[in-house]
């Protein structure tokens, strides 16, 4: 009685554990072993194994290196300006204002398209002879700008469209992180005579770590992964300029068959991804703590 | 000092009719050239007023993209991977919520992991695992590749729904006889309905929103909307009037289901982590 007790957490948990090892543990060992080897999908059947020659060759590969710089300036960017926007409007919705919750429905709208057609709303957009965004630009005496054609452009268009995105989201946690706050601490800090300023740096912030943490590792993990939205707008292009890491790693495994290689490269993002967020997490704690 | 005050709410109502404006205008810009002609749509100065026609609504639903199919396999789709996971997902989250084991926080840490993990890293070997079981290009594959997403969320979202549960009701039945078991079946899910519910729609809606698994793991048969979407791109030009119908059709229902599910949306988004 007593045992099956103990094990009825276990048993309830076990439907879970086996799917999520099933479908995430399985697969990845499977891949660990492949990527020591060559295999081309569409050429041989047999694996032939290779030692570490795949992973050498990614690391002399500078397009390797490309990749790795365009994923942390797309997630680097994205985020800093969903956090400052964000930040922002949570504020400035931080009223008693008229129809609030129908301006708060559309506000989120935008977040909860699905990637690729954001991607292609604004392709549309971007386009240089019909699209909007030009026509837009010509009102103010702006020249007609060619998104999708140079390197830096293109960087610029997929991180405009993923702040229209996902800015949303950061506001949408900030207001509520904003709402939940005490209001003694600020009557006696008005009383103390500090000012809007001083109230936000030394009392609002703080108050608010917590969630801007969670905001950020979730929209860092997912902008980090992006996949869609750069695979309508540009596709990697022109040449490597925009090409992400999800988008390398589908290239080589889906365009060019070389499943040996691409897991590789999954295994050496994983890695790249458990020291980031590992010193993400570690950098946040601390700053907690010093705090304290 | 009057007019400084209506001043500045005028400068704040504009303020804010600008970032609605922002946030909108793109999906006013989809809708719209849905329903233009192909002239309109690509006009260099905009049209703005113009007689609607569903030209291109016709185009997607019987000339030559059968463009309901592929909702229809989104549909299929998206249910099996939100079906799969309140079902596993909640029985599992009542064990986080209500039971003390050995290794509970690390076990249910490990859960969340998995929906952190980016899908590149295991698109290939699941693409590999599905061709060796048969399954490329059937509904099964992608409902097994969304649950990756789906199963994580239910357990850490459910998890928080059944700890505002009062424990008292439960034990109450234990002490009437009943097991763990039953209890769960008949007083926990019950009073749990809207958790539920909210946990399913979110599962449905990220598994209609998915690419990338879809992508690779569907060619034809069991294509979904998302996939489906890229289509309308051609070398040459894109037929971007069916582009929009179509994309028009895939969001409505996402629409639907975030006005439902508004309350929840800052819960569902952090998987529990802020309560909105």
């Amino acid at each position: 009685m007593k045992i099956q007790s103990r094990l009825t957490p276990y048993f309830f948990i076990s439907g879970a554990l086996i799917f999520l090892f099933v479908l995430t543990i399985f697969p990845l060992l499977y891949s660990l072993v492949l990527s020591f080897h060559d295999w081309n999908l569409t050429k041989s059947v047999s694996w032939e194994f290779v030692g570490f020659r795949n992973y050498w060759e990614i690391l002399k590969n500078p397009v390797f290196w490309r990749v790795i710089i365009n994923t942390f300036i797309f997630t680097i960017s994205s985020v800093s300006l969903q956090f400052a926007f964000g930040l922002g409007l949570a504020n400035l919705f931080n009223k008693e204002i008229k129809g609030e919750g129908v301006i708060r429905s559309a506000m989120v709208l935008p977040m909860v398209i699905p990637s690729i057609l954001v991607g292609l709303i604004w392709l549309f957009m971007y386009k240089r002879d019909f699209g909007i965004i030009n026509y837009m630009l010509g009102l103010l005496n702006i020249q007609p700008i060619a998104w999708l054609s140079t390197s830096m452009n293109s960087m610029a268009a997929i991180i405009i469209a993923d702040v229209w995105q996902w800015t949303p989201f950061m506001f949408l946690l900030l207001l509520a992180g904003l709402r939940s706050l005490p209001t003694e601490q600020y009557e006696s800090a008005r009383v103390d005579g500090a000012s809007s300023w001083q109230i936000f740096r030394y009392i609002t912030l703080p108050l608010l770590r917590p969630v801007i943490t969670i905001a950020l590792v979730i929209r860092s993990m997912d902008a980090f992964r992006e996949f869609d939205k750069i695979f309508q707008l540009t596709g990697g292009g022109p040449g490597v300029a925009t090409e992400t890491i999800s988008l390398f790693i589908y290239r080589n495994g889906f365009r060019y068959f070389n499943m040996g290689y691409a897991s590789a490269i999954s295994y050496l993002t994983l890695i790249i991804i458990i020291i980031f967020s590992t010193l993400y997490i570690r950098v946040f704690q601390r700053r907690e703590e010093s705090k304290v | 000092m009057r007019t400084f005050k209506i001043f500045s709410k005028v400068l704040y109502y504009m303020l804010i009719a600008l970032v609605i404006s922002l946030a909108l205008f793109p999906i006013f810009w989809t809708v719209t050239t849905s329903f233009k002609t192909k002239l309109d749509a690509l006009s260099d100065t905009p049209v703005w007023i113009f007689k609607p026609i569903i030209e291109s609504y016709q185009y997607i639903t019987y000339a030559k993209i059968a463009f309901p199919r592929y909702l229809l396999n989104s549909m299929i789709i998206s249910f099996g991977a939100a079906i799969i996971a309140v079902t596993v997902g909640s029985i599992a989250a009542y064990a986080f919520a209500r039971y003390d084991f050995k290794g509970k926080e690390k076990i249910a840490f490990w859960i969340l992991s998995t929906r952190m993990m980016p899908a590149p890293a295991v698109v290939i070997p699941l693409y590999i695992l599905m061709r060796g079981l048969n399954l490329i290009d059937t509904h099964l594959a992608p409902i097994l590749a969304h649950v990756i997403i789906t199963l994580p969320f239910a357990v850490w979202v459910m998890r928080g729904f059944f700890e505002e549960i009062p424990v008292e009701i439960e034990e109450a039945a234990l002490v009437d006889g009943c097991s763990r078991w039953q209890t769960f079946l008949k007083i926990v899910l019950p009073l749990s309905r809207p958790g539920l519910i909210v946990t399913f729609f979110f599962s449905v809606m990220f598994s209609w929103s998915e690419f990338l698994f879809s992508l690779v793991l569907t060619s034809t048969w069991a294509k979904p909307a998302t996939v489906a979407n890229t289509e309308f791109r051609g070398w040459m030009e894109t037929a971007w009037g069916p582009a929009f119908a179509a994309a028009t059709i895939t969001i409505i229902p996402i629409f639907i289901i975030t006005l439902f599910l508004q309350k929840h949306l800052v819960r569902g988004l952090t998987l529990g982590a802020v309560k909105g």
